[in-house]
């Protein structure tokens, strides 16, 4: 009896899922209909306003209000942000300077800023911060500054890259401001200010004396992009910063500039606490002297660390020849690191082969140097791929450079063989 | 206790067990629902075109494990290289392949020994040689262990080292150059916008988000053209049109809520994104599970955990990166889902003491007691009501009417949640064709007459492999 009921219980239940699966189905079926036949009438309605401001753009008239009403009163907000965002507007100055001239004979931009300013409807509101910043509206510079401190993340984000489309001096401040709030990551806001013109140094140069380290950081870097020329001596101090990330930064940024006064620091970077300024210096060096800078580095394939010790790897790698010498010292009195690091060099230059070949030369000279660092190479222990090569070369050359290994280490002449 | 009195006593517990799973699907769509939302007006309004000329932007390092994918390793690679990002790097890891899958890799890419000096930071087996691409300078496949001769003639050696994906991912992570890797499938087909839509949000946080991952289907029936999807067709199979529902369900219905709350069990390693350092801290992918994505995610959420201050967070996305190939018989599903299965136990018994652990948060207690109850227990209760049901047929005390009301109430409402999700997922995705829809709508009916019966059989075999110590990562056989 109670199972019964428990049944009738349950096919009621049966039949108000089942209307509403069917509900939910032709809910469906009509929402996915209507929502692409509006779709298709508003890109129809976009195409249109697009084609007909081009014509304005063609006819090179001024367009009058009633003109610029009839096109721009029909379009919602999100249209009107469709328009300025798309590929034509970004690749046609003109298409945009109408759009723009146009929306403001629509008086559109006062009823934009109100919605900016605090529009009940959040993505409305977004959609009217970014036409904003993509019509580049100066006098909307306060609002956007207001909503980018907004507790809501996400009209926080699109008015931080609304104001990236404004790129002028009052708007990269803020953005620089912004690096200090920590709300977002650096790399996007600095990712926003590389694109704006090279009056904003100044900004960026002063943020580099900012309290918190991040801000220095960032500013540093944003400051790489820019090469100028005249603020190195700023960042030459910043190499003493108390902050590793500044320091390191600034070593790269000293590195882009390629100006020979900035040596000193750089060197002085060379025997910083942290490994990764280390890094940056050794590659700084390279960048600044190229071949000549192998006296300051070559000490470094002694460093503890792994990554500095790389560094040094792919300096060496661009010219090769011109560390042998060290190389070979390296590998008799270096530390296993070291060595492995010198080997490694070795390999990555694909100058095993060419050290093969010289055990042929005529040059009585070239053959002892390359015999001596075959030599070191053997002595050291590491794996240099000396079988793979050795394959290489044609039978009797083989047979030749196996009679000199042979005469340094007959156990791996027996292997090889 | 006579049979009705059992049936009394344990009915209201299958029930519960019922009402709760169904309640819980239902806050998971809300919640997805509204998350996904969120997402589709953030990607609308995104600004994509800054990450293409960003110094910047972050680079990625794309690892494509690859055994036996001659079928697709052409198309998966080519789609990579389509990809509308500035900087990345590929490295593909023939991995023991018995078919021509280095061969169609040399074809297209002009491969060259490089030798670079290997260190193998993880133990993951020998490889047999490094080769760079001389067409693009960004590829690099190693190969592991195929013997590689100077003219080329390729000479396989068929050697199973038991390393699994897991090995191969390891082995790649040896080479790997910058920040964020991203581990994709050998048969995985990208979207050209694939990377921008998904770095664009670590962008904004790479110091909190540690790995993330997003939407994929299946690439099944699909018409591809130089690693490009020119068509969509989603029922020329019925196996991958289910799964394809399937996959809405579980990464629109479930996966999104969990990410609102940080406690993503799963990104699956069809498309995934880790930091590398975390990954390197956490000793990279285990070989010892039958599937590494699970476990590491797992593992992820625990180093989250023992890392609070840092506020880590692991994330999915709805948008839709890329395709993959599913099992188009009911065969290779079965071999598919018993994997499956077995790594959901593993994990689950691997990582027991996270259940109920507040020091773990809202994944000890959201996403493990789920895991738990029905994807772990669920193939016994599916099993015990079974077992009742056939019975109480023998002994004459099934209420026949009874048990179909109850048949009746289990299909309308996996149905509903099935159409719940397809809703939440059309109202951000443009994808389907209407008639794509009524399709849908018609499987997430039917769905539970024999497409849910077969998993049930995956599952329960599943955990017979698990139960006998069955470990390995069987792939089936890639078809077109």
């Amino acid at each position: 009896m109670g199972f019964s009921r428990i049944t009738d219980f349950v096919w009621i239940v049966n039949k108000a899922l089942l209307i509403l699966a069917l509900i939910l189905s032709a809910f469906i079926i009509i929402y996915d209909s209507v929502r692409k036949a509006l779709d298709n009438r508003s890109q129809n309605r976009l195409e249109n306003t697009k084609k007909l401001l081009r014509n304005l753009a063609r006819s090179s008239k001024t367009p009058s209000k009633d003109t610029c009403s009839g096109i721009i009163n029909r379009l919602t907000i999100k249209q009107i942000f469709d328009i300025v965002k798309s590929d034509e507007a970004a690749g046609s100055k003109e298409f945009k300077s109408h759009l723009t001239s146009c929306l403001e004979k629509a008086g559109k931009f006062d009823r934009l800023e109100k919605i900016a300013s605090g529009s009940g409807r959040k993505w409305t509101r977004i959609q009217a911060i970014m036409t904003l910043g993509y019509c580049e509206i100066h006098s909307a510079l306060p609002i956007l500054k207001d909503a980018l401190l907004s507790k809501d993340s996400d009209i926080s984000y699109f008015s931080m890259l609304a104001l990236g489309q404004i790129k002028n001096n009052m708007s990269a401040r803020i953005l620089l401001d912004f690096l200090e709030k920590k709300m977002y990551s650096g790399y996007k806001i600095v990712s926003i200010l590389e694109s704006f013109p090279r009056t904003i140094v100044k900004e960026v140069v002063n943020k580099t004396g900012s309290s918190d380290p991040v801000a220095r950081f960032w500013a540093v870097k944003l400051l790489t992009t820019f090469k100028p020329q005249d603020h190195a001596d700023r960042i030459e101090e910043l190499t003493r910063d108390e902050s590793a990330d500044v320091r390191a930064a600034s070593c790269e940024f000293l590195g882009e500039l390629k100006n020979k006064r900035s040596l000193p620091p750089i060197l002085q970077c060379l025997n910083d606490s942290a490994w990764f300024v280390r890094m940056r210096a050794v590659r700084a060096l390279f960048s600044l002297l190229e071949k000549d800078c192998v006296s300051y580095i070559i000490g470094m394939l002694n460093d503890p660390s792994k990554f500095v010790k790389e560094s040094v790897k792919e300096v060496v790698i661009q010219d090769i020849e011109s560390y042998l010498p060290h190389i070979e010292t390296c590998l008799l009195t270096g530390s296993e690191e070291a060595k492995k690091c010198c080997v490694d060099a070795l390999v990555d230059s694909e100058y095993i082969s060419q050290l093969l070949k010289s055990l042929l030369s005529e040059h009585p000279d070239k053959k002892e140097r390359a015999t001596a660092l075959l030599a070191a190479l053997i002595r050291s222990d590491f794996y240099f791929g000396l079988k793979k090569v050795l394959d290489t070369f044609p039978g009797n050359d083989r047979k030749s450079i196996l009679e000199i290994i042979k005469s340094m280490d007959s156990g791996l002449e027996k292997r090889i063989r | 206790m006579s049979f009705e009195i059992f049936i009394a006593i344990t009915f209201p517990f299958f029930i519960s067990y019922f009402l709760i799973l169904m309640l819980y699907y239902c806050l998971l769509i809300f919640i997805g629902f509204i998350e996904g939302g969120k997402r589709s007006h953030q990607h609308h309004a995104e600004d994509y075109a800054s990450l293409s000329f960003s110094t910047f932007t972050i680079p990625v390092s794309i690892i494509v494990p690859a055994h036996n994918e001659e079928v697709w390793i052409r198309d998966s690679l080519l789609s990579i290289l389509n990809l509308d990002y500035p900087k990345f790097e590929v490295i593909v890891v023939d991995d023991e392949s018995t078919d021509g899958t280095l061969k169609k890799i040399d074809d297209m890419l002009d491969l060259d020994s490089a030798n670079n000096p290997f260190v193998d930071q993880f133990k993951s087996g020998k490889i047999s040689n490094i080769l760079k691409s001389n067409i693009h300078p960004n590829v690099t496949v190693l190969s592991r262990p195929l013997q590689y001769k100077e003219k080329r003639d390729v000479t396989v050696i068929s050697k199973h080292s038991g390393y699994k994906k897991a090995g191969a991912l390891n082995t790649a992570l040896n080479m790997v150059k910058y920040k964020y890797v991203c581990i994709i499938d050998g048969d995985t087909i990208l979207e050209p916008d694939a990377l921008k839509k998904v770095m664009i949000h670590i962008q904004k946080n790479p110091e909190n988000i540690i790995g993330i991952g997003s939407y994929f289907g299946l690439v099944n029936g699909f018409t591809l053209q130089d690693g490009m999807v020119v068509e969509r067709h989603f029922f020329k199979n019925l196996i991958t049109a289910y799964q394809n529902l399937e996959y809405i369900r579980s990464f629109i219905g479930n996966r999104i809520a969990w990410s609102r709350y940080n406690c993503l069990p799963i990104i699956s390693g069809g498309f995934a994104i880790w930091r590398r350092d975390v990954i390197m801290d956490m000793g990279g992918f285990s070989t010892s599970f039958s599937s590494e994505d699970l476990e590491f995610t797992f593992r992820a959420q625990e180093y989250v955990a023992k890392n609070k201050e840092k506020r880590y967070r692991i994330m999915m996305l709805p948008y839709y990166v890329g395709w993959t190939q599913g099992p188009s018989s009911v065969r290779t599903l079965i071999q598919q889902r018993n994997r499956w299965q077995r790594i959901e136990n593993e994990g689950m018994w691997r990582y027991r003491h996270m259940l109920l652990n507040p020091k773990y948060g809202a994944f000890a207690f959201l996403s493990l007691p789920y895991f738990l109850l029905y994807e772990v227990l669920g193939v016994f209760f599916e099993l015990f009501s079974i077992i009742l049901v056939l019975t109480g047929a023998l002994l004459g005390f099934l209420d026949v009417k009874m048990l179909l009301a109850f048949l009746t109430l289990m299909i309308l409402s996996y149905s509903l949640i099935s159409i719940s999700s397809l809703f939440s997922f059309i109202r951000n995705q443009k994808m389907f064709r209407t008639r794509d829809l009524f399709f849908f709508i018609c499987l997430s009916f039917l769905e539970s007459f024999w497409y849910r019966w077969v998993l049930a059989i995956a599952k329960i075999s599943g955990t017979y492999s698990f139960l006998r110590r069955v470990r390995s990562h069987d792939q089936y056989l890639r078809t077109r």
